[in-house]
């Protein structure tokens, strides 16, 4: 049976790298492998010991968190075609994205554009280029949905409209206004 | 240039729009990469029951000085490349054909990228098979220029072959997919 690796990052853009990944086992007769890489934290506290423990129990949870996203996904995803595995990994995404399906002999990696776009990857660089760079194998990337340019426009523009959002004068308080007006909606 | 982007075969037109039918884009170059990428695309168009197009885009050489010793004649340049990579397209194409395989193959001018993005949804292709890197690939060792600018303005799925090759038993060689055997 072929294997088709499909890295997963949670994003909203990647319902459609679901679908196409889905798609492509159908025909191809294949088996998805979801893998979710935990990346290492921006910082790692080795000097100052009290701040260690903290950073290892949010890698803890996250490691928690993002397996039993795994699993719903899983759940969701499994039809009698096509069977659904799961890796939940630890390390750099395009590593491990790269060093699994070499382990797997992947014939596919199905992933999304963009969507791989926490800080993280500002700092490392995107994850799909990585991927790209290093496969093996044939990549297949999803182009991720795109914004419509009026959304855009009319999110920048309500904060100035709106009379929940006080404005001062001060140009250093416009962005602050901006993100509380975006955080309740 | 831009004529011959419109100017599409009125019945491959009709073709692109059964929806039925699912299309396979294969953006070549005739670089070492183009076998992997035809045999994808085949691959590809053989189990999805559909068709492979390959496209071809040749760029026309334009003056690059205006001194008088350079002023040679480009159309007879131009033409000259059009015809080896018509002869080189439609050999791929009767290959292709020969393995039962429905087969397209326009070859325009122009800008590659754009091109290839323009026929993607002029067709509508399903997926775009195009190689990790081509003839830029000194130019550009991460990814082809191309690719890279296909991989972020196209609609549909692009498959990204690569074009690295692999040391097995000491030799550098290829490594052969098994989806495209």
């Amino acid at each position: 049976m072929k294997t088709i690796l499909v890295p997963v990052d949670f994003s909203r853009g990647s319902r459609r790298v679901m679908t196409e990944a889905r798609q492509l086992a159908r025909v191809v007769g294949a088996r998805l492998v979801l893998l979710h890489a935990v990346p290492p934290p921006p910082v790692i506290a080795t000097d100052v010991a009290p701040l260690a423990a903290p950073a290892l129990l949010v890698m803890d949870d996250a490691q928690g968190a993002a397996g039993r996203e795994l699993r719903k996904l899983q759940r969701r995803l499994t039809t009698r075609e096509v069977p659904v595995e799961i890796i939940c990994a630890n390390g750099f995404p395009a590593t491990q994205i790269i060093a699994h399906a070499r382990k797997l002999a992947a014939d596919y990696i199905v992933i999304g554009s963009h969507g791989h776009t926490a800080f993280f990857d500002v700092v490392v660089g995107s994850t799909t280029r990585g991927v790209l760079k290093r496969a093996m194998c044939p990549v297949v990337v999803v182009p991720s949905p795109r914004k419509k340019s009026g959304q855009v426009a009319r999110r920048t523009a309500r904060p100035a409209n709106s009379g929940r959002v006080t404005r001062s004068p001060a140009a250093g308080k416009r962005n602050r206004s901006r993100t509380r007006s975006g955080s309740a909606r | 240039m831009a004529n011959s982007a419109q100017h599409v075969d009125p019945t491959q037109r009709m073709l692109g729009k059964i929806k039925a039918m699912k299309t396979v884009l294969a953006a070549i170059d005739f670089s070492p990469v183009t076998q992997r990428v035809v045999a994808e695309a085949s691959a590809l168009a053989r189990v999805l029951d559909g068709r492979v197009v390959l496209l071809h885009i040749t760029q026309p050489v334009g003056r690059m000085s205006n001194e008088a010793g350079f002023l040679e004649d480009y159309n007879e340049i131009n033409q000259l490349n059009r015809k080896a990579a018509a002869a080189q397209l439609s050999r791929l194409e009767d290959a292709l054909e020969n393995d039962f395989i429905r087969t397209d193959s326009f070859h325009l001018d122009g800008s590659p990228a754009s091109m290839i993005i323009e026929q993607a949804l002029r067709l509508p292709a399903d997926y775009i098979v195009i190689g990790s890197h081509g003839h830029t690939a000194f130019h550009d060792l991460a990814l082809g220029s191309t690719t890279r600018a296909v991989v972020k303005r196209a609609t549909c799925p692009v498959i990204v072959v690569p074009a690295r090759q692999k040391k097995v038993s000491g030799v550098w060689r290829t490594r052969v997919n098994p989806a495209t055997v």
